[in-house]
């Protein structure tokens, strides 16, 4: 008796340990208005293939170890406020994936987003935002659903585009293979 | 009882009398003074929840929330990311802005489906002055 209720303190405790600090992570990006609540998407999509949070204090690390080797990532990552990214893999359009994305950007819309690229056909449904506060973009949306993948990208943070995109021009990457240097042309899968 | 009785009763009366009050060991008072206290009704602590005596496991709780003060206290102290934090970061924001990029191509491919190939550039260079991905998508169609 006295074990099982032993075990069963050290369970919460373990669970609160590993729990806490993505919880903290994530609460603390709550309150930034370009942060965008997705909701439960494993109860349409699965479970995540990629699941990617990086927060405040690792972006600033990020952006002053970057600073010497690429100033224009180092300067974007240090105004970032938060990168929170969630990909599925699907073999077919998931049930109810169009209802969300749909849903979702019809919220996205009365908070005051403002809808930037539109596709919307049976078979593929993307939908990019932004919001714009004061001439300053304060975060970017983006939703794409396929047949075979659905990803959820929230990028929170004063973001430049001029900027955004020369990093980008920097990046490298094949994403079902892992970061592979200079090798590849074809990045962007 | 005879008189003989009595006469040995009062003798020993006598000699008890004559005795000296010896005092008790300490340890022997602090004994018999607990004996008391041991058997003393205990009130109910939350006469409302327990009337009875109250069960020993109601005190589990209390004894688990210490340890589970301490942690959570320890958890909320800012932890100072490894260099292992650090590069695994930096990987995951390359695949982020990567993903971010698919995102651009993807539209940029849709754009042109619809309207071809030449109002796709007119499209996508208007647009990229507000998404730069769809910029990285052009320079990569071009090469």
């Amino acid at each position: 008796m006295k074990t099982s209720i032993f075990r069963k303190i050290l369970t919460v405790c373990a669970t609160l340990m590993i729990s806490l600090p993505a919880m903290a992570q994530e609460d603390s990006l709550k309150d930034y208005p370009g942060y965008v609540d997705f909701g439960e998407l494993s109860s349409i999509f699965g479970e995540p293939s990629v699941q990617i949070s990086v927060g405040e204090s690792l972006l600033g690390l990020v952006s002053s170890l970057s600073a010497s080797e690429d100033p224009e990532a180092a300067e974007l990552f240090n105004r970032l406020n938060g990168v929170r990214v969630n990909v599925f893999e699907t073999t077919s359009m998931a049930s109810g994936a169009v209802d969300y994305v749909k849903e979702t950007a019809s919220t996205l819309n009365k908070l005051g987003w403002e809808p930037v690229v539109t596709v919307n056909t049976a078979d593929e449904q993307v939908r990019i935002y932004m919001m714009i506060n004061n001439d300053q973009v304060e975060g970017i949306t983006v939703m794409t659903v396929e047949e075979t993948e659905a990803v959820f990208i929230n990028v929170i943070g004063s973001i430049s585009p001029e900027e955004l995109g020369k990093v980008m021009n920097n990046f490298d990457i094949d994403i079902n293979g892992g970061h592979d240097g200079h090798d590849d042309d074809d990045a962007t899968g | 009882m005879n008189r003989d009785d009595k006469t040995l009763d009062a003798q020993m009366d006598h000699l008890l009398n004559q005795l000296k009050i010896e005092k008790a060991p300490a340890s022997l008072t602090r004994k018999l003074k607990q004996i008391p206290r041991e058997h003393r009704e205990k009130k109910p602590l939350l006469p409302w929840l327990f009337p009875g005596p109250l069960p020993k496991w109601v005190m589990a709780p209390a004894f688990a929330a210490v340890p589970l003060a301490f942690l959570v206290v320890v958890l909320m102290q800012p932890r100072q990311p490894s260099p292992q934090d650090i590069e695994q970061a930096r990987q995951d924001l390359v695949v982020a802005f990567t993903y971010l990029d698919k995102a651009g191509l993807r539209t940029g491919n849709q754009i042109q489906s619809v309207l071809g190939g030449e109002l796709r550039h007119n499209v996508k260079d208007k647009l990229s002055e507000h998404i730069p991905f769809t910029e990285q998508s052009l320079q990569e169609e071009s090469s």
